[in-house]
């Protein structure tokens, strides 16, 4: 905003400037460049398992199975399913935000381990490389869930590279939470206590807690299937005596957990674009902050509502259907408050605050079909249909990804110290909404009509809401081009942002945008408040004095 | 380095717990009489009790490693929690596992008298390339996955 | 910041102590991790082990609970050095930490020999899952329990699994104590530098934590494998 003519002076340092060989970007332990090698990383896969749901729409335009064989149609899903949950959901908000935001959020220069943060990078994209070559030899077929014994013994495709590169890429999710837990434990600022942590640090410690807790179970369970399918030991086979439902328990203790690890992360962005857009404080910030906590915690004691159909005992199911429900109530814990903190505030309409607001409509309809599954006699008529595929995408792509793109929007300035074009992310905004919904409503009326998943061939009745969904999904990827083009155009031609570009509230906001290497200016004081305390003295002062008055736009309330 | 005068948690570690040298003789000694006690009791016929023995004394030995090999008596609040934490997860694992495998005989249905349901359905012979149709027998994944549910009859 | 004159403390740590919490809390988060990595086997063996009591049981009097026995004893001894070896990284005794350092991976390699004789003991008496696995039901077994021949074809079935469990739990087991030996022998070079100190003595601390972590695992595998089928015969 106000930033001083800078033509006279010698550039700021910022982290980006201080050394541009791609030896120090591949070497580096700033977390905040480690954040852009995994944005890289992300996007690349991103664009890969965007690449399969494409073909598969394609193939699911018409009801004839004529664009692939059904093998490679098995091959398609499965590799659009580890590729978007390995590869993309789990690391995207925790570690490019997490990394970039968490040190500098409770005011420390840097992780903990900053090493050990490198190294999950590079332990990723090992796990990576093991995916790709695995998609190179020919794919794998099994379904993301690799469940036993097609995965062990049945399946011929390259399950054994896919296997590894999950196992691999586990090991990193483990190490970046371990490391966050540690950074918010050890290197907050001396005034940042434990209730003042922005609510994105708080989604960050509980989305780690499952990383550690959860993740070294799926990493057994995925060795335990590559020694079966390798030596031959009698685990998960019931021809060698085995239950291959003792498989899908190990594995949905973690891989339910997991769809936390997604949307957690995602809960934390919403909670501050939703207090920053409203310039209000949060409304009733320990329940959101503890709602995050209890999601992780209750996370862990749900996983078998996914057996309900799979020879699951009926007292264990029921015994899991109610806990399932319990869910519910910390996550509508979150919602409430986020909608009751826009009451009476001065929303304003920026990029992230449609993101922001996409993101409440669209994981509500995806958290309330949620409850629906959880009942078992619902779960019982529409497991393995549409209803489940639309469910999960309406919470992972409408949720996980819409909180995603909308922090990428929030904190793009300060990552880049450069704006992005308003209307063409406005724009991109509204078509991920609108594809997006066109994309997969069809799919809940599909699913309860009884169209299976996984099947590439369909009765000619169900043609027309698959023509919906197939457009809706074309629309849905302009939407999520259009970000990748303005985005790099703003590293050129964007206007400068200055250090407040928002005006909102927070540690990161009171640093230059580009930070400097270690985050803070030297000599120059932070002020450590409660989160998002927009009435409080000290803030206003100091937002003032740092970025002036706030932009026009904010000053008109909506409502 | 003025901004970042950090603290983080409290850290009472100042001053390192340093044990002295009797305290892991006699650890030592209490984990070599407890390991010949276990051989000795796995030798009794105890029935069920021959488990909660062999438990019970396995997680005396693995507290004393805790307790004293690791230190976690002296650690701070939060990595007693730690330990306490993993244990419960785990216990919270075997327990939600297990409430499957106990109850599944409980069904208090004669699983002999439930007709099978599949018998309801007429399989049509392999006819497939017949595209718009629900032509059968071409996802090699679903007949694993039937067989998978049907393995778990097994016991 | 003094300290960081001594090369003691990182760049992004403000004190001594700071940087202390740090790794021990990190590396007791690790802790927890491993705890849980090994949940997921002992899951399995519980399930199984409920599933298929006398079974279990009958495959279990196959292994040696002597040699059992011995590396039981084997790995508290190398738990008590390792302690040792900790103590003195606390007090800062070049030579001592050195000393019980090689101790603790002496013993580490006895584990490691008696157990590779375990497991060629295996391959000869053909109970390898997935390698000509060929397990017989002992007669007085058979005559005890009265079993019939399918009830015996079942068990044979079942001994596959339990050995199964047995082989991926042991060798992971293994593994950690090999990876423990590799970084022992990391730990023994700074140690001869004289590096470790009253006010550094982290990595001696931490992986003091394993290898304990290596001895608890070993603890509940020694009564869950071997003393199963002590009183079946």
């Amino acid at each position: 905003m106000s930033t001083p003519a800078v033509a006279a002076q010698p550039p700021r340092e910022t982290y980006i400037n201080t050394d541009w060989s791609l030896r120090s970007w591949l070497l580096t332990i700033d977390h905040k460049r480690i954040a852009w090698l995994y944005l890289i990383s992300i996007s690349g896969f991103f664009v890969l398992g965007g690449f399969f749901a494409l073909l598969i729409r394609l193939e699911l335009l018409t009801p004839a199975g004529d664009l692939v064989s059904p093998d490679t149609y098995n091959r398609l899903f499965t590799q659009h399913g580890v590729i978007m949950i390995f590869l993309f959901l789990i690391p995207s908000i925790p570690a490019v935000l997490g990394n970039f935001l968490i040190p500098i959020q409770i005011g420390a220069i840097d992780v903990a381990f900053p090493k050990l943060n490198l190294a999950s990078w590079y332990i990723y994209s090992l796990g990576g490389l093991f995916i790709v070559i695995a998609l190179a030899t020919g794919g794998v077929d099994t379904g993301w869930t690799f469940y036993t014994p097609l995965s062990s013994t049945y399946a011929n495709s390259q399950v054994m590279w896919v296997a590894v590169g999950v196992f691999i890429v586990g090991f990193s999710s483990i190490l970046t939470g371990l490391n966050f837990l540690v950074t918010i434990h050890t290197m907050r600022h001396k005034d940042m206590t434990w209730g003042r942590l922005p609510l994105f640090v708080w989604a960050s410690y509980a989305t780690s807690l499952i990383n550690v807790l959860g993740t070294p179970v799926v990493a057994i369970t995925i060795l335990l299937v590559g020694v079966e399918r390798m030596f031959g030991l009698a685990i998960f086979d019931p021809a060698l005596g085995g239950d291959p439902v003792l498989f899908q328990h190990l594995f949905w203790f973690y891989s339910h957990p997991a769809v936390y690890i997604m949307i957690l992360p995602a809960f934390g962005v919403i909670s501050e674009l939703m207090a920053g857009f409203s310039r209000k404080r949060i409304f009733g910030y320990n329940f959101i902050a503890a709602s995050s906590v209890g999601i992780a915690v209750l996370g862990f004691i749900v996983w078998a509502h996914h057996l309900f159909t799979t020879g699951l005992s009926v007292y264990a199911a029921t015994v899991f259907s109610a806990l399932t429900m319990l869910i519910a109530v910390p996550t509508a814990v979150k919602i409430i408050n986020w909608t009751t903190t826009m009451y009476q505030g001065s929303v304003s309409w920026d990029t992230p605050m449609l993101y922001a607001l996409g993101f409440l409509g669209l994981f509500l309809v995806g958290g309330l079909t949620g409850v629906m599954l959880a009942t078992l006699g619902i779960d019982i008529h529409v497991h393995d249909t549409y209803f489940v595929v639309a469910h999960f995408h309406y919470v992972m792509v409408g949720g996980a990804i819409m909180g995603f793109l909308g922090g990428l929007h929030y904190w793009w300035p300060k990552m880049t110290g450069r704006m992005y074009p308003e209307t063409f992310s406005k724009l991109s905004a509204l078509l991920v909404f609108a594809g997006f919904n066109l994309t997969f409503f069809p799919q809940f009326i599909l699913g309860y009509l009884g169209m299976p998943r996984r099947y590439h061939a369909y009765p000619e009745e169900f043609q027309v809401l698959n023509i919906f969904s197939s457009a809706g999904a074309s629309i849905l990827g302009v939407g999520y081009l259009l970000p990748g083009l303005y985005f790099a155009y703003s590293l050129v031609f964007g206007e400068k942002a200055g250090r407040n570009p928002w005006g909102t509230v927070g540690l990161e906001w009171q640093i230059p945008s580009p930070p400097p290497p270690h985050n803070f200016v030297e000599g120059e004081e932070i002020v450590v408040t409660d989160a998002y305390d927009y009435e409080h003295d000290l803030i206003r002062d100091d937002l003032d004095r740092r970025v002036g008055p706030p932009r026009d736009a904010r000053e008109v309330p909506v409502g | 380095m003025a901004t970042q005068a950090h603290t983080g948690d409290e850290h009472h570690d100042e001053e390192v717990h340093i044990s002295p040298h009797s305290t892991y003789y006699w650890v030592f000694g209490a984990l070599v009489v407890l390991t010949i006690l276990t051989v000795w009791t796995a030798g009794m016929d105890l029935g069920p009790l021959n488990d909660v023995v062999a438990l019970g004394i396995a997680f005396t030995k693995a507290s004393l490693v805790v307790l004293f090999f690791m230190h976690v008596k002296y650690s701070s609040r939060l990595i007693q929690l730690i330990v306490v934490g993993s244990v419960a997860w785990l216990a919270i694992m075997f327990g939600l596992t297990m409430i499957d495998y106990v109850s599944r005989e409980m069904v208090g249905v004669d699983p002999e008298a439930v007709p099978n349901p599949y018998e309801r359905f007429e399989m049509p012979a392999a006819d497939s390339g017949h595209g718009g149709d629900h032509g059968g027998g071409d996802h090699g994944g679903d007949a694993a996955h039937a067989e998978a549910s049907a393995g778990d009859d097994s016991h | 910041m003094g300290s960081h004159a001594s090369g003691v403390l990182a760049h992004h740590f403000h004190s001594i102590s700071q940087q202390r919490a740090a790794h021990s809390l990190g590396m007791w988060l690790f802790m927890a991790q491993e705890i849980m990595f090994f949940g997921g086997l002992f899951t399995a063996y519980v399930v199984y082990r409920a599933l298929n009591p006398l079974d279990f049981a009958v495959a279990s009097s196959e292994l040696d609970a002597v040699l059992g026995g011995v590396n039981t004893l084997v790995l508290i001894a190398s738990s008590v050095t390792m302690a040792l070896a900790v103590k003195y990284a606390q007090l800062g005794k070049k030579n001592m930490i050195v000393l019980f350092l090689i101790f603790t991976f002496l013993f580490a390699s006895t584990f490691l020999v008696i157990k590779y004789f375990e497991y060629s003991a295996k391959f000869e008496h053909h109970t390898v899952p997935g390698y000509d696995f060929d397990f017989h039901v002992p007669a007085d077994v058979i005559q005890k329990f009265e079993l019939s021949p399918e009830r015996i074809a079942t068990m044979e079935k079942r001994a596959e699994v339990f050995f199964s469990i047995y082989f991926a739990m042991t060798g992971l087991h293994g593994l950690h104590v090999f990876i423990g030996m590799c970084l022992i022998i990391w730990l023994i070079f700074p140690a001869m530098k004289n590096k470790f100190n009253v006010d550094y003595h982290s990595p001696v601390e931490n992986f003091g934590l394993y290898w304990h972590f290596v001895d608890l695992v070993w603890i509940f595998l020694f009564p869950l494998l071997y003393l199963l089928g002590r009183n079946i015969h």
